[in-house]
C-alpha cells in the first residue's frame, strides 16, 4: 500500500496522466464530498480543482506523514475555508462548539432531566427513518445548512467513516474540538428528528 | 453518579469509543436506572446511523475526469 502510494507520487510529479487519471478517481468523489460540505454544491467543483492545482504543485514537498488521501483533504478543507473567509462566511470555532440550548435548556439545575424529557420515536432503525420522504428532505436539508465545521466533521467520520484521528488532520483542529463538533452536529440531528416526530414538520433552524 | 446532563455530555463521544474504562462504566450504570437517558441515547445514536445513511454519490464521469487531467497537465 505504502509502496504503491510512492510510486503514484512520483509519477504525479513527472505530470503523466495516467497517474493524474489514477489520482482523480481514487480521490475526486472523496474530495468533492468533504468541498460540498463546506460550501454547497454551487462552489464545491471549484474548490476542490483549487485544490488539485496546490496538491500538484505542492506534491515534490509532501513528506509522507499522512497518507495521500488526508493530505489532499486537508488542502480541499484549507482551499475551502479560504473561499469561505473572502466571503465572510467562516463560522467562529467558538459558535460552532458552543452548547446547543434548546438542548441544555432541557436539564434542571441538578442535572437531571426537567419536564421535557425526549420523546419515543416510532423508528427503530435509520432506514425506516429516511423512508419518510419529508423527513429525508428535512435530514439533507439540515446537514446542508450546518455550520461548516460541523458538517464537515459529520461528513468525514459518519458519511465517509474516517477516524478522528484523520479528522484531526484534515481539519486541523483538536480531537477534543472534534470531539464538540460532532457531539454538536449529532444533537442538532436529534432534535431536528425528534421535532419531526412530534410535529410531522421540518425543524426551522 | 453522574447526572443526565454529564451523559449527554459524553453521548456522542460514547459513539465513538473508545472512552475510559470509569466513563464506560458510569455511563451503563446511569443508563440501567434511567429511562430517559436511555431513549436519549439510542435515539443519538439512531441520529448519527441515519447521517451515515445520507450518502450522495460524487463519482466524477468521465469527460469531468479528461477535463481535469487537461488542467492539471497544462499546470507550469
Amino acid at each position: 500500500m505504502y509502496e504503491e502510494e510512492q510510486e503514484l507520487i512520483s509519477r504525479l510529479i513527472r505530470k503523466e496522466d495516467a497517474a493524474f487519471r489514477q489520482a482523480i478517481k481514487q480521490y475526486q468523489s472523496s474530495m468533492l464530498y468533504l468541498a460540498h460540505s463546506f460550501v454547497g454544491n454551487k462552489f464545491a467543483d471549484e474548490v476542490v480543482q483549487e485544490a488539485w492545482f496546490s496538491a500538484i504543485r505542492a506534491l515534490p514537498k509532501f513528506e509522507s506523514r499522512s497518507s495521500l488521501r488526508t493530505w489532499l483533504l486537508r488542502i480541499v478543507a484549507n482551499e475551502a475555508k479560504t473561499r469561505l473567509r473572502k466571503e465572510n462566511r467562516l463560522t467562529s470555532l467558538e459558535a460552532m462548539t458552543a452548547e446547543n440550548k434548546s438542548l441544555s435548556d432541557r436539564y434542571v439545575s441538578d442535572g437531571n432531566w426537567g419536564d421535557k424529557i425526549p420523546i419515543q420515536w416510532d423508528c427503530d432503525s435509520p432506514e425506516e427513518l429516511l423512508s419518510v420522504q419529508e423527513l429525508k428532505r428535512c435530514m439533507d436539508q439540515l446537514i446542508e445548512n450546518l455550520p461548516e465545521l460541523q458538517g464537515a466533521t459529520l461528513n468525514l467520520r459518519e458519511e465517509q467513516g474516517y477516524s478522528l484521528d484523520d479528522i484531526c488532520n484534515i481539519l486541523e483542529v483538536s480531537e477534543s474540538n472534534v470531539r464538540v463538533l460532532l457531539h454538536r452536529a449529532r444533537n442538532r440531528l436529534f432534535l431536528c428528528i425528534e421535532h419531526f416526530q412530534a410535529t410531522g414538520e421540518c425543524c426551522t433552524d | 453518579m453522574i447526572t443526565c446532563k454529564d451523559v449527554s455530555d459524553t453521548a456522542s463521544d460514547y459513539l465513538d469509543g473508545p472512552t475510559t474504562l470509569l466513563q464506560r462504566f458510569s455511563l451503563r450504570l446511569h443508563l440501567i436506572m434511567c429511562v430517559k437517558c436511555r431513549r436519549y441515547m439510542r435515539q443519538l445514536k439512531l441520529a448519527s446511523g441515519l447521517a451515515k445513511k445520507i450518502t450522495v454519490p460524487f463519482e466524477p464521469s468521465d469527460e469531468e475526469i479528461e477535463f481535469l487531467v487537461q488542467k492539471l497537465r497544462a499546470l507550469t
